[in-house]
């Protein structure tokens, strides 16, 4: 076993999986709030990215200086869109706000083209966190992923303690679980999800400019996050904060082992058949042959494309044969 | 007794549920028939004026075009089945239309030559298979997905359709990677059993086109019969008031799940209608954005209104074949938002609203005129602004012209073009938002005086 590949691999997961925490935390909270689901969670994500995009490299001005400013332009949006879009869609039901915000994502995309064009923008890691921070055998494990984990680390525990340890933590709490009540007791309980929201897609914003600069940034950004966020937080249980986290870690460190092996099939195949002593036809083919079967598909299938398969099964599975997800106690 | 408690205890009694029935009723003979008719005519002349232009001005879009356009009206239609009727928003619907589609390419190879009826060409039957393909997906689908309305069916819709636009880029053998499986029409003259050669030939478009034009207006008739079939009566009070279609004593569980089975089927014949006209299936067939599409034509053309899905394919079709610029997507979106922000009735809901009142639409004429001139400006505005931003994106410096709608050309290195073009837009927003209460005032007025 090539234990430095293994704790390395998993070190990003965890990375991966933490800002995908910081996507899925807002969008569980705006969750419990709304009890619609926020299509356009991700777009904020993408948005964060493009802002510290202009910031970094156009305006020249450092990462330093996007890493604070960034999410608090995109929470202002974010709270425009609530109070301007988001509450004057309410009076129509769950299905037109669930549609708004699917529109609202399509439409950011749309601005993005427009504005930033189709192509991959380069956004570099800042020089201070260039290069390794430790090297297990061949493997390195890069100082930027490390301040992801801190930065991410540091946000959850500060958002655990604003919710749990602080008055304004508890108002919110109290209003996302019974709103009418805290609206009685003198709240301004609109303002309170305004705000909310606003942190939400603060917090997606944040994710995205930390993590964009390991990933492209590119119109098409939200549309590839989006669904893995759907998968984590039904996965964790819809509105539950700790399930988010957990499913969060789970997928970020599988799709990130599944994206770092060199497995596929036909060698994971070979290597059973050859441990139980099984001659299997198919499997002594030349690889050029089995490429052009239909069955050949599925034989030389990568880890990869696999990782880019399983996400999505899961979650269907989840929602078959538990839709309440691993954490969560409501169903929808 | 709460209804969690009622349901319990209706199921312990054993109450046998009724039946779901389907013969037709209350079907107005007269105008509904006139309208098919009118449609008939209508695909009829596009298979002679197809590719040509009408009356010295009027451009009509190749039979290919016309076809694509019949597959996606009738996507539409099957999307409206299941929002507008049923209730169930779904983000995946795209997923049947796609795999119709594959469903066709393969039946094409498989009526190939060694395989063929003896000469008997498949060409017209084909979008039967995509629809054949359809039900079985959504049989196996529909069974677990239709428990639930609401959240937790858009979500396994959300992720069987990213599951099979993933599956379709990773099974490359078989769906064809990005580009899809593509197949040739027979280029031999159609043959009837015991008659002969006949002087029908499949690989012309306007052949398809008319056999599109045959299937397409058959399954326009379906699902309008299907919608005032009892049991598209009760679709309709599964999606309003699920509970109480339970206490009624039928299943909200079965209803959506034949709703969902009979949408798959018309999806499917949609997708193999348009396999048939382009002679292939691509992926992009089967992605989110093209469920996407049917969602935006649903529901910007009305959601639950018969007229609705038509309406909003041809609004989508229009920007995506007929406005020159490479924008209309955003357009696109900015319409769909609008509309749910403002008018979620959608543009079917809009026309009907006026037509209660049809004989105090004078009162209505200046102040929509007002608005409709202020939110042209506001519009051009708009328009010219992305236009000039999407000209400096795509050509650069070099070459600053840009040409809005190929309509005139405007100078992008000048400020004065950028801050005249936002003024415009401003302008016009100014005005429409002036004229608001002037025409929800006059609104009430015309609704009012008539007692309608």
């Amino acid at each position: 076993m090539d234990w430095g590949f293994i704790t390395v691999t998993l070190l990003d997961g965890l990375a991966r999986g933490l800002y995908y925490f910081l996507v899925s935390a807002g969008l569980t909270l705006i969750f419990s709030m709304m009890g619609v689901l926020n299509f356009a969670h991700a777009s904020f994500f993408m948005l964060g990215g493009y802002f510290a995009y202009i910031i970094a490299q156009e305006w020249g001005l450092t990462f330093w200086i996007a890493l604070p400013v960034v999410p608090l332009v995109v929470g202002g949006i974010g709270m425009l869109v609530e109070r301007f879009g988001l509450r004057q869609v309410h009076k129509f039901g769950h299905v037109a706000e669930l549609i708004f915000t699917f529109g609202l994502a399509f439409l950011i995309q749309e601005f993005v083209k427009l504005v930033f064009g189709n192509d991959t923008k380069p956004y570099a890691v800042p020089e201070l966190l260039q290069g390794p921070l430790f090297t297990i055998g061949d493997q390195t494990f890069g100082s930027f992923r490390a301040f992801m984990i801190l930065v991410s680390i540091s946000i959850f525990i500060g958002l655990y303690l604003l919710l749990t340890r602080t008055r304004i933590g508890m108002i919110i709490q109290a209003a996302l679980s019974h709103p009418n009540t805290v609206s009685n007791l003198g709240h301004n309980v609109p303002l309170i999800f305004m705000a909310v929201f606003g942190v939400g897609t603060a917090l997606a914003a944040l994710a995205g400019v930390i993590a964009l600069p390991t990933d492209a940034l590119q119109p098409g950004s939200a549309a590839r996050l989006g669904p893995i966020i759907f998968v984590i937080i039904v996965m964790g249980g819809l509105g539950s904060l700790n399930g988010a986290l957990v499913a969060s870690m789970i997928i970020g460190v599988l799709t990130t082992m599944f994206d770092a092996s060199q497995l596929n099939v036909i060698s994971v195949l070979e290597s059973i058949t050859v441990a139980l002593g099984i001659e299997w036809e198919l499997l002594e083919r030349p690889t050029y042959e089995l490429r052009r079967l239909m069955i050949g598909d599925l034989i030389m299938m990568s880890t990869k494309q696999v990782g880019s398969l399983f996400p999505y099964l899961l979650m269907v599975l989840i929602l078959i044969f538990r839709p309440q997800g691993i954490l969560g106690k409501r169903e929808t | 007794m709460t209804a969690q408690t009622e349901r319990t205890y209706i199921n312990a009694l054993n109450i046998r549920k009724r039946n779901i029935q389907f013969r037709p009723s209350g079907l107005p003979v007269g105008v509904q028939v006139f309208m098919f008719i009118m449609l008939g005519l209508i695909l009829i002349g596009g298979y002679f004026s197809g590719g040509e232009t009408v009356l010295g001005f009027l451009p009509v879009p190749t039979h290919t075009l016309l076809a694509q356009s019949l597959a996606i009206i009738l996507f539409a239609m099957s999307y409206n089945m299941l929002l507008g009727q049923g209730g169930m928003l779904s983000f995946g619907h795209a997923v049947y239309y796609g795999f119709g589609g594959y469903a066709v390419v393969y039946a094409a190879y498989f009526f190939e030559a060694p395989f063929g009826l003896q000469g008997f060409n498949m060409a017209p039957f084909l979008p039967l298979f995509g629809g054949l393909m359809g039900v079985i997906l959504a049989v196996i689908v529909g069974s677990f997905s239709t428990r639930r309305a609401g959240t937790v069916f858009a979500m396994i819709s959300l992720g069987l359709g990213q599951l099979a636009y993933s599956a379709a880029a990773v099974f490359k053998n078989f769906l064809g990677g990005e580009d899809g499986k593509s197949f040739a029409r027979d280029e031999n003259p159609f043959v009837i059993p015991f008659f002969g050669e006949t002087d029908i030939w499949f690989y012309k478009n306007e052949t398809i086109y008319l056999i599109i034009s045959f299937w397409f207006l058959l399954a326009v008739v379906l699902i309008f019969l299907f919608s005032r079939t009892p049991a598209g009566r009760l679709s309709n009070a599964v999606r309003d008031n699920e509970e109480r279609v339970e206490f009624v004593g039928y299943s909200m569980r079965s209803v959506r799940y034949l709703v969902f089975i009979a949408a798959g089927f018309f999806a499917g014949v949609a997708g193999g209608m348009s396999a048939l006209a382009f002679e292939s299936t691509t992926q992009s067939d089967l992605s989110g954005f093209y469920s996407g599409v049917a969602l935006m034509a649903v529901f910007v053309g009305g959601a639950g209104f018969f007229i609705g899905p038509i309406l909003g394919a041809l609004i989508y079709q229009f920007f995506a074949q007929v406005v020159p610029s490479t924008l209309y997507e955003l357009y696109l979106g900015i319409i769909f938002l609008v509309m749910v922000m403002f008018a979620p009735q959608g543009v079917a809901g809009i026309i009907l609203m006026h037509i209660a009142f049809v004989k105090r639409w004078g009162r209505l004429l200046v102040p929509y005129g007002l608005v409709i001139i202020a939110s042209a400006v506001a519009i051009f505005g708009f328009i010219v602004l992305a236009e000039m931003l999407h000209h400096v994106q795509i050509a650069g410096a070099s070459n600053p012209k840009a040409h809005p709608f190929e309509l005139f050309s405007i100078d992008t290195s000048k400020v004065v073009n950028w801050l005249g073009a936002g003024a415009v837009m401003v302008v016009g927003l100014v005005g429409m938002y002036l004229m608001r209460k002037r025409v929800s005032n006059a609104w009430d007025q015309a609704r009012e005086t008539g007692g309608a």
